[in-house]
Formats: C-alpha cells, structure tokens, sequence
C-alpha cells in the first residue's frame, strides 16, 4: 500500500525514481559496457551471463567474455561482448 | 588516476579465487566495503585485483565463503619498497630526486604573457626584469598584486593584468584597451598652410584661412597655399586688426617623383645540396652542451634549433632543455643575374616603392621605369607621377622667427 502511495508521489511531482524508490538504473553504452546501478546482490557471475538481486526482481546480463570491471555496493560496471539484457520479476 | 595511484601507495594483489561460494564472497566484500576490480571467469576458478588491505580484511569472508585466495602478482610501492629493501643506493637516489623536485618547485622557471598585442613580450619581459622579477626566483618573493599595479600604471593601453603562479609558471594575463587612450586634441595654434612639394593643384577645400592660390595653379615648395593671417576691416574698408586662425584647407597637387635605384649585377647564390646532420642540445640551468659530430671538411652549413623546455604535470616547468639541432648543407656561388631576374628584382623595388608611396595615401597617375645595365652594375630609375595632398602646417611664430633671422641676416649682410 505505501509502496503504491510512494510511487503515485514520485510520478506525481516527477522525482527520479531510482533516487526515491531505489529502481534498478541500467545504462548500455553500445554492446560493450553496462553501467547498472541500485543492484542488491550478484546471484551469479560467469562469463557469459551475469545475474543480479534487484529491487523488483532479477536481472541479467548475457553475452560472452563477461568482466566485471568494477563494483561496489551499489554499482557495477560490465564490458564485454553484451548479448541480451533481461528483467524478470514480479 | 586518483585511484590509480591510490592503488600504487597502498599495493595491490592480482589474485586467484577457488571455491563454491564465489558470489557470496563477491557480496560480502561489497558489504565490508572491500573493492576488487577486473572480475575475470576463467572456467574453474575466478581472477581479480584486490588492495592490500582489502586482502588482509577478508580473511574471514574467506572461510565464510568456503573459497581460496592465491596471489599471483605483487603491485604497488609496498611491495616495490620489500623487494628494494636492500638497495641502499637506489633508496637514496630517490630521495634525492623527489628532494631536487621538490626544491625546483620553489622556483618560477617559465613566465609567460597572454593577450598582449600592442606591447611586445619582449617588452613586458623587460619591465618585469627590471622590477626583479626573472626566471628562476623563488616564488615566495613574488607579489602578484605588485606586478598587476606594475604593469598597469607603466603600460597606459594596458587595462586589465592578472598575475598568476601556476606550478613553476608565472601567468601574465592582459586585457588592452581597444579605444584610444587619449584623444587627440585638434591644433588651434595660428598658421599658415604651406606646400611640401612643388606640383600642381588639382583639388582644394578650405576650411579656414583664406586661400592664396588656386585650382591648376603652380606651387613651389614652401609657398603659402593658405593664409591664417584674417584682415579685419571697418565699414570704409580700413583695416583694423588681424585675426589670426589656423589655416586648414585640403588641398591636393599632382607632382612627380624620380627614384633610382643601384645594385650589382653579381650577386651570391646559396644552393641546398641535399645533404643533412642531426645534433643534439641539452641546457640546464646556464649551463649547455651540444651534441654535434665536427665537419672535418668544414663545410658551410645552415643549422636550425628546436628547443623544448622539460615539464612534469602542464605547469610544473623545470629550468631543463632539449632540442634537436638540423643542419642543411648549403654551397655558396657568383652569378650574374639574367635578364629574366633583372626585370623581377625592379619588378620588386618598384613595387615595394610604390606600396610606400599608397601606405601613405598618395594616389599614383603614373609610372615610368628604365632598367639600365652595365657590366656590374644594373640600375633602375622610375619617375611616378602622384596625386597627394601637398598642406602642411607652418605655425606663425615659426614663420616670423624664420623671417626675423632671415632679415637679420639681410642686414647683416
């Protein structure tokens, strides 16, 4: 319910909702890099895929020569050759 | 390059990782704020860099984790400084260099000036020079609200001076006025207009005074084209008084003008004949060499320098110098010009005389050029006709000093 009334203020008065509700913010630079933020956890990290706990769900990262360039609590940065990139969850 | 060299002080470990719980680990350092970067798969096992001390913090999230850390490389000063540990010298040498940096730091070894048009850099150089500001002072004695107040007050076209110390760079930035600073005052001084040249009068337009001559009139030189000396008269046509004004007229004259010019006919060629040396040239400080095989033939060479000055960071300027000297082998030879090369050097002189005359104003009718040419000598001799304007000034006291000596002289005599 407060997550509903929280979501209805933040698109009410157009604060980002990365910053407000902590959604997952995701940038591709062409095929090589993604830039993912607000991430939870790694779940998984091989070389070809890369799947990560999110706030809503899961996502993932598939591709080949998959390198964790950098990652903190908060922010990871992928290069590599990016096939696809998924969003499951609720 | 912060972070690089963040890496670099506190060491770095290029590790192997086995074990089950690879992903756990991964999380616990994101969790105890303990950085790994270039996360590489490579099948059985995972490699990475960690930092020393990111090391030392994970044992525990080892066990925890159930995985296995082996180093593979050893980075960083840490590491650098063990493996070292016995070289005195080097240690030594270090120290110095770093205390040799340091030391130069404290010294302005480049000065250099920005927006500065009318004034010369050379010119600003001087001045600074002469208010002991030069290359290699400490920075400490160095005001630069001094220079700026300086500058200002010595240079009057100069409006704006930022002084700046910069690493070992001293920045003089300069903003000149764009107006003229003063504003010439209009002469009201009694005189007479009087002809420079003897010529011919073509236009004339006065504005004050009253004119002697007139439209198609010969004119000497010296002669009064314009009266400043105004009859005042009463009513019976008496004269009362004279009003002396500044005689201003615009008047133009056709006249003519006869140059000559002489040169020999032999004349030396400098011919490239391909050949090339490279030298080099180090200073440091006054102190300079030059690394440069002799010519045992001795033969004539033209050499060009290129000098860089050595820098650390984009300021930081240190008094070193390198450049490398090109030499071009040249050969000497007389000739006598050909006709060809005759006709362009009066070609030249005639043009750079008449590009004198028009920077001037003077409008050119015509021009008549004779190349003349002996066996060692050519001459050219051109007379231009030109339209100029042919007023100048000649102020009364002047006038009447000029005949009061002449009269003296008369009497003299």
């Amino acid at each position: 319910m407060l997550e509903h009334v929280g979501a209805a203020l933040v698109s009410a008065f157009k604060l980002p909702q990365d910053v407000m509700l902590g959604e997952v913010l995701l940038s591709i630079v062409g095929r090589q890099v993604v830039l993912i933020e607000n991430y939870k956890s790694i779940i998984l990290y091989a070389d070809h895929c890369v799947k990560l706990q999110t706030k809503n769900g899961k996502l993932t990262i598939n591709g080949e020569h998959l390198i964790i360039e950098y990652y903190t609590k908060d922010e990871m940065k992928i290069t590599g050759r990016i096939r696809s990139v998924e969003l499951d969850g609720v | 390059m912060i972070l690089w060299l963040l890496h670099q002080w506190r060491g770095y470990l290029y590790v192997c990782m086995s074990g089950f719980g690879a992903e756990r680990f991964f999380n616990l350092c994101a969790a105890n704020g303990i950085e790994l970067w270039e996360v590489i798969d490579q099948e059985k096992n995972y490699q990475f860099y960690m930092t020393l001390p990111g090391y030392r913090a994970s044992k525990l999230l080892m066990r925890k984790a159930n995985i296995r850390l082996r180093i593979l490389r050893k980075m960083g000063l840490p590491f650098f400084l063990y493996r070292n540990r016995r070289r005195k010298l080097s240690l030594l040498g270090m120290l110095m260099c770093i205390l040799l940096f340091y030391s130069m730091s404290l010294f302005i070894w480049d000065i250099s000036f920005e927006g500065n048009t009318r004034y010369t850099d050379e010119m600003l150089v001087q001045y600074v020079n002469r208010h002991d500001i030069h290359y290699g002072m400490r920075k400490s004695q160095i005001s630069c609200d001094k220079i700026e107040a300086g500058i200002r007050n010595e240079f009057s076209e100069i409006t704006w001076v930022s002084a700046q110390v910069s690493g070992t760079k001293l920045f003089i930035k300069i903003k000149e006025s764009e107006v003229l600073s003063i504003i010439p005052v209009k002469d009201e001084t009694p005189s007479d207009l009087v002809a420079s040249d003897s010529g011919t009068i073509t236009k004339m337009m006065v504005r004050s005074g009253i004119a002697q001559v007139s439209i198609g009139d010969e004119v000497e030189k010296g002669q009064v084209l314009v009266s400043g000396a105004i009859p005042v008269t009463n009513d019976n046509e008496e004269l009362i008084t004279i009003r002396q004004v500044h005689a201003d007229a615009d008047i133009y004259g056709i006249l003519s003008y006869s140059y000559t010019k002489e040169y020999p006919r032999l004349h030396t060629v400098t011919v490239k004949t391909g050949k090339e040396r490279i030298g080099y040239y180090g200073k440091a400080f006054q102190y300079s060499a030059v690394l440069l095989v002799p010519d045992p033939q001795n033969r004539s060479w033209n050499f060009t320098k290129e000098l860089h000055q050595m820098k650390i960071f984009e300021n930081f300027y240190l008094p070193f110098y390198y450049g490398i000297i090109r030499g071009t082998e040249y050969q000497t030879y007389e000739r006598f010009y050909t006709r060809e090369e005759e006709n362009a050097l009066a070609n030249q002189i005639e043009n750079l005389f008449l590009k004198n005359l028009m920077e001037k104003g003077v409008h050119i009718i015509e021009n008549n050029v004779k190349i003349l040419d002996n066996e060692s000598v050519c001459r050219i001799e051109g007379i231009v006709t030109v339209e100029k304007s042919i007023g100048q000034d000649l102020p009364m006291i002047k006038r009447d000093e000029m005949r009061m000596k002449r009269g003296t002289y008369d009497n003299y005599n």
